[in-house]
């Protein structure tokens, strides 16, 4: 048998289009329809996935006109709204001008065409295990707020994706927020991507946040995307610089820990092999220029 | 309980009004082109890769390849159709282009001069870095993109020395 033929050309599947006025007016359609509707946000990712025949939902619930999905916040807690385009966490992230690693990635998804419309909800809530934003996400240690018509829940971002393209949300919730705490004085973070060309999906990506207390890292968060099923955290190398004096290369000497928390695969865009040896530079790197930023 | 379900909708293209019936499942770049008959916008690789399709909505650049029709309803789209001047002469961008050869097969430029008009409206001098980052999702296979990087910088240079404040809505830095 032959590959179906895709053609990008048009969108082949019918659907139904709505365009809710409130939160509670999608919770009640994703409630009514359940794995038949899907929440349309910069569509980037989904128009995609219809277009390659991967999801074909007979309700499309159009959730970019949402306030409710909009709110940026910054007190103690940084409440990123997951309706929120790119372009405004940017402009929202740069005069908070703390927390780069975040911010590094979504400069890294690159190309002012989705910048205008995507979201970071959608970005985690499609499940790649690619995502720009998990990566320094993790690092923060943040969680995210979902909601069904029924109840609402935080969730920690590590426990948030199960698998490629697949998340613990139930089809009837919608994420609303993601949260994570203010940094203390002398905490800093990083990214790192590497990516084919500027705007293609990543190959690897790896975020690192770091506490310093003159030369000793007090706290350490090391997270990749692109190497495992889901984004994930690097524990054995966060234990390795937890505590420890960072003199010479000492991070260098750790990256290699990087392989045991790491599960690549071979794919269109590397190796496996590529993948290995390319995480742990990834890292050093990363940890380098945190470190550096947490001095003052 | 549905809100919406109508398929008319209005948009309103280089600034005169349509109104259209469309199939949620109907892209922009076929209502720009099939309903139109504007053909400046190309469908070109169809998954949101190549830029070649992008549109500016209420100013901002958008793939039209990967956008219902529907979820624009009442938005202001800008093709390339629209960027000329009242009496039909070029926009600078566009004759910039032509003086530098910035174009070979034409196909990727619909998209280039769209999003160099984005640029020089949210950083009207941009450095060089600057503007090989914000073209960054517009794919050229024939000219190398050394006329086009040319001719967006003399299309800045004409608007003028730079200002103390010369943003259109404090969105430049989204051009680093």
């Amino acid at each position: 048998m032959s590959a179906p033929v895709i053609n990008t050309r048009v969108l082949v599947n019918d659907f139904e289009y709505v365009v809710p006025s409130s939160l509670d007016e999608v919770l009640h359609l994703l409630d009514e329809h359940g794995r038949d509707a899907k929440p349309l946000a910069g569509g980037t990712d989904l128009v995609l996935q219809m277009k390659l025949g991967r999801r074909a939902p007979r309700v499309v619930v159009d959730i970019s006109k949402l306030e409710e999905l909009k709110r940026l916040e910054a007190v103690e807690t940084i409440r990123i709204g997951a309706g929120r385009r790119y372009i405004d966490v940017l402009r929202f992230l740069r005069e908070l001008d703390r927390y780069h690693g975040l911010t590094e990635a979504i400069e890294g998804i690159g190309k002012i065409q989705v910048l205008t419309v995507g979201t970071i909800g959608g970005n985690l809530s499609n499940g790649s295990p690619a995502a720009d934003t998990a990566p320094p996400l993790l690092t923060y240690d943040a969680r995210v707020r979902v909601r069904s018509a029924h109840a609402e829940r935080v969730i920690p971002l590590h426990e948030f994706h199960t698998g490629p393209g697949a998340t613990v949300m139930a089809p009837n919730e919608i994420m609303i927020e993601v949260e994570f705490d203010a940094f203390p004085d002398g905490r800093a973070s990083a990214f790192q991507k590497i990516a084919r060309v500027a705007c293609d999906i990543s190959k690897l990506t790896c975020a690192v946040a770091v506490q310093r207390d003159g030369e000793t890292c007090t706290h350490c968060r090391v997270a990749l995307g692109a190497v495992a099923p889901v984004p994930v955290r690097a524990r054995a190398v966060e234990a390795a610089l937890e505590g420890r004096r960072i003199d010479a290369d000492v991070a260098g000497q750790c990256a290699a820990l990087v392989d045991e928390d790491i599960s690549p695969i071979d794919d269109i865009r590397c190796g496996e092999l590529y993948r290995r040896e390319a995480a742990g530079v990834l890292f050093n790197d990363a940890f380098q220029t945190a470190w550096e930023r947490a001095r003052c | 309980m549905l809100t919406s379900c109508s398929n008319a909708i209005v948009l309103t293209v280089n600034g005169e009004d349509h109104m259209l019936v469309v199939e949620p499942n109907e892209l922009l770049v076929n209502v720009l082109r099939n309903e139109l008959g504007l053909t400046g916008a190309k469908y070109g690789c169809g998954t949101g890769q190549c830029g070649a399709c992008t549109v500016l909505i209420d100013g901002q650049p958008v793939l039209s390849c990967i956008t219902l029709a529907v979820a624009v309803d009442g938005k202001e789209i800008t093709t390339i159709e629209g960027i000329e001047g009242p009496n039909g002469e070029l926009d600078p961008i566009q004759e910039e282009f032509l003086n530098e050869n910035a174009v070979q097969c034409g196909f990727c430029t619909p998209g280039m001069i769209l999003v160099a008009r984005d640029l020089l409206r949210r950083n009207p001098h941009p450095t060089e870095t600057e503007i090989r980052h914000h073209i960054k999702g517009n794919i050229c296979r024939c000219t190398g993109y050394n006329g086009i990087v040319r001719a967006i910088q003399k299309a800045a240079a004409r608007q003028g020395e730079p200002q103390s404040d010369g943003t259109a809505d404090g969105e430049k830095e989204v051009s680093r």
